[in-house]
């Protein structure tokens, strides 16, 4: 039994961040293939959805052109990659994480690297995008998100370019008293769609259990589609 | 193992190719197990579901 329970701590701590790194090699490969390979569209404001409000820019009211002051009213859209993979790079320069990322967030596709829950728009998009990944296995790329605070920036590379996020402030609903935003694992409002462009990390929490979620929040700040979506 | 290897019935490669073959079988269900319960570690941070 102790032989056993030993080799399950090596396997899923030591094991499992080899299969990673090597998967990650693959996938960086892959990545530049597809920012090689992948078109951008361009697609006008007006025939953009907006998930926050439910409609389509320039009809709920608002026109966020003239927000952001600026008169390209197109969107960069790129398409999404297939489930498993390689979409984008992300970086937080606080943490230490520099990894690439997958589409979806199958149980396959995590034990590669962070992946992007298919449903939630793509980052740099509108809306909320969602990225979930391990924190004590399989490469553990979300393993301090805990020591992210508001104020620190997270960088998305995609076909499109990069987009910095800046982290915000936990929400009074999910912040404890280290201001860190936990959930139990069926939290799913933090997948809500968000009002301007968002990235939305998800992890498990406490570490080395599933038990519940640590969960950050960034707002897009700079990138190809921040002026024309009026981000801050 | 020595023990069961001993005990295994036919000639001598035919207990190795017996014996291999249960140490995968055994190998399988450990890793298999390992995926199972790595879960209750770390599920990879997915909300829902």
């Amino acid at each position: 039994m102790g032989v056993y329970l030993l080799g399950f701590v090596a396997y899923q701590l030591w094991f499992t961040n080899i299969l990673t790194e090597r998967d990650q090699a693959e996938l960086e490969a892959a990545l530049e293939s597809r920012f090689a390979a992948v078109e951008v569209d361009q697609v006008p404001l007006d025939e953009v959805y907006d998930p926050f409000s439910g409609l389509t820019f320039g009809t709920d009211g608002t026109d966020p052109v003239e927000n952001a002051g600026n008169d390209a009213a197109f969107l960069l859209i790129e398409p999404s990659a297939p489930a498993g993979d390689a979409f984008a790079q992300i970086r937080i320069p606080k943490i230490d994480v520099d990894v690439t990322m997958v589409e979806g967030v199958e149980r396959g596709a995590l034990k590669k690297g962070p992946g992007h829950m298919s449903d939630t728009p793509l980052p740099g998009q509108p809306g909320n995008a969602v990225i979930s990944g391990h924190r004590t296995t399989y490469g553990a790329p979300f393993h301090n998100l805990d020591a992210l605070a508001a104020g620190d920036t997270i960088e998305v590379d995609s076909v499109i370019g990069t987009h910095t996020y800046v982290v915000r402030e936990a929400p009074e609903r999910c912040a404890n008293d280290e201001g860190l935003c936990i959930v139990p694992q069926t939290g799913l409002w933090v997948t809500d769609p968000l009002d301007g462009a968002w990235l939305t990390l998800t992890t498990c929490h406490p570490k080395f259990s599933s038990r519940q979620r640590l969960i950050v929040f960034a707002e897009l700040v700079a990138g190809p589609n921040a002026a024309i979506l009026g981000a801050t | 193992m020595i023990w069961l290897f001993e005990r295994l019935p036919g000639s001598r490669p035919v207990r190795i190719a017996i014996m291999s073959i249960l140490v995968l079988m055994l190998l399988t269900a450990v890793i298999w197990s390992y995926e199972l319960l790595g879960d209750l570690l770390d599920s990879g941070g997915t909300v829902g579901g």
